[in-house]
């Protein structure tokens, strides 16, 4: 059995056929978890009961019962909550902190059969785009263990990546998800807010936080964004059902490109590539159009507010009283203090101080109103734009994998984000889709190039991301 | 515009109850005030700009319903707590006689 490359339309052939059965794909990914994972820290725990999980998979294959991901083994970040299962965020504020219950996606992943492998690195709270900012030591490409293979969602990255599960969840809060999915090879897809429950996902920033998932085709990325999507009414900035009946697929004709905003800070041969694949898109009958984002470019600003101000308004929960760290103090102030002090890392700190301060008094009009008020601009643009085109292209990232590191200044790492925030704060989908490679030294680092729909417009992604797809073999 | 150079980082730390180290203060004295500039470039776009206060995606409460059963899930919660006593998450006395901390 060769599960490097195994799809879930495959894996769901293959086992309803009963040439292999759940047990024997869900101990084939064990094994390949025992080898490789010493080396890359994909995943910060392997359940013990994953062989139990498959024998119940098979069991429903057997009965006839069996759905779309029965029986397939898949690895969830360390922030999605499975009852009675250890859930960190990669922090030491919650080291040893066992799940009360199950996430909304969780339950539905359960319902299908799927086969939780285990809970995958992370950066501490999702803050990062490298992995590097995990508590419990970094995650590393599997291409070249010297670099990062982005984040803050690298552990379930690296898991698909090297063939240590199917699929993965991750959350996507600014390109938690597009991001790694590029510098690995995958796909990864942002769903529209509030199409997949936040209810039972550690928050980052609320507004922006959408639980999505990695896989190794377009055609998994539905598979699973159709297992998990649906009103959900414990997140109350769920989307009503009728939404979730998707938007049936637009016919896609006119590409648009916001050439002015993606020229800035990219690598020129990353620029190289994502023209080339434009124009085989055109080939396939596409038109290419260059469009206007003009608030763009202030994005990753308004979201270092928003994200922050979010982000430290949803920390204050840990208080070391309640679950988690608690570090001994003099008083219950003290207690909180050290607690957090010890318990955040440096990262997760900056963010809490700085959304501290945008919303403290005097400064929240100047910083996180306005910011607000910016986000609403940026939204405009991309409406404006979807007026004339049908999806926007852009790179996912400007480089590839970057070196462990290499990006200690905190405002260059923030920058890895520059694409793909823009639509967390408009709350559209956005998918990455492989677009081949560019070389490192002796290595053909793996890019993502990244399609923008409308508010509920993941089919067209779907359908973009297979034409890409189709086109990035040859 | 704000003179970001004066942030007082303690007194951050201190209204977000952080401890911060001497070692990571000097630190994030340089940190947090270069992320503050970076962001105040928000500042250049036309002072018109309102947040939309009503906007077309709204929070949607639950019916103020019981949802379960009372003390269904009381013994998992406080197994999770650092210091209980009984049915109770145990804490240090928050209020004191004479002087408030």
């Amino acid at each position: 059995m060769n599960i490097s490359n195994l799809t879930i339309a495959e894996a769901r052939r293959a086992l309803d056929a009963k040439e292999y059965s759940a047990v024997e794909l869900a101990q084939a990914h064990l094994d390949a978890i025992a080898e490789k994972n010493p080396e890359l820290n994909a995943y910060l725990e392997v359940y013990d009961d994953v062989i139990e999980q498959a024998h119940a998979a098979d069991a429903m294959i057997a009965r006839g019962g069996q759905k779309p991901l029965t029986g397939i083994p898949i690895a969830i970040k360390d922030n999605i909550l499975i009852k009675g299962k250890r859930a960190s965020s990669a922090s030491k504020i919650l080291e040893g902190y066992v799940a009360p219950y199950d996430a909304t996606v969780i339950v539905r992943l359960k319902e299908h059969g799927a086969v939780f492998l285990g809970r995958t690195n992370m950066d501490e709270f999702a803050m990062g785009s490298s992995t590097e900012n995990s508590a419990f030591e970094r995650t590393k490409h599997p291409l070249d263990t010297a670099r990062v293979p982005g984040g803050s969602s690298g552990g379930s990255a690296v898991a698909v990546s090297a063939g240590l599960a199917v699929a993965a969840l991750g959350s996507d809060t600014g390109g938690s998800v597009r991001q790694p999915a590029a510098f690995c090879g995958l796909v990864g897809l942002k769903p529209t807010y509030g199409t997949v429950s936040r209810f039972g996902l550690m928050a980052l920033a609320s507004s922006l936080d959408q639980i999505s998932p990695f896989t190794r085709t377009v055609e998994d990325a539905r598979i699973t964004f159709d297992a998990i999507r649906g009103h959900d009414g414990m997140d109350s900035t769920s989307l009503a059902e009728d939404f979730s009946k998707r938007k049936a697929g637009r016919q896609i004709q006119t590409i648009g490109v916001p050439r002015a905003f993606t020229s800035q800070g990219v690598d020129p041969d990353v620029l190289e590539r994502f023209e080339k694949m434009l124009d085989t898109l055109k080939a396939q009958g596409y038109a290419i159009r260059d469009i206007d984002l003009p608030h763009c470019p202030y994005a990753l600003a308004v979201y270092y507010i928003v994200m922050p101000a979010e982000a430290s308004t949803n920390l204050a929960r840990y208080d070391g009283m309640r679950y988690g760290l608690s570090v001994d103090g003099v008083d219950s102030a003290d207690i909180h203090k050290k607690t957090r002090g010890e318990g955040f890392g440096h990262e997760v700190r900056r963010r809490i101080l700085i959304g501290t301060f945008v919303l403290s008094s005097g400064y929240s009009d100047a910083y996180y109103r306005k910011a607000t008020a910016v986000r609403d601009l940026i939204k405009g643009d991309f409406d404006r734009a979807f007026a004339d085109v049908d999806v926007i292209a852009t790179p996912t990232a400007p480089t590839p994998a970057f070196r462990a590191g290499e990006k200690e200044d905190p405002i260059a790492m923030y920058a890895a984000d520059i694409f793909t925030i823009p639509v967390n704060l408009a709350g559209i989908p956005g998918i990455s889709v492989p677009m081949g490679t560019v070389q490192r030294g002796d290595t053909e680092l793996p890019l993502g190039m990244q399609f923008i729909a409308p508010h509920g417009g993941e089919e067209s992604l779907f359908i973009l991301g297979a034409a890409m797809e189709k086109s990035a073999l040859k | 515009m704000t003179d970001i150079q004066k942030v007082n980082i303690q007194a951050l730390a201190d209204l977000a109850r952080l401890a911060v180290n001497e070692e990571d203060m000097k630190r994030l004295e340089e940190q947090i005030p270069a992320i503050l500039s970076f962001v105040a470039r928000i500042q250049e776009v036309a002072a018109t700009a309102e947040p939309d206060m009503d906007p077309a995606h709204k929070n949607i409460m639950r019916e103020d319903a019981i949802a379960h059963e009372a003390g269904a899930f009381t013994d998992t919660l406080l197994s999770a707590a650092p210091r209980r006593e009984g049915d109770y998450v145990k804490v240090p006395q928050v209020i004191k006689g004479g002087k408030h901390v």
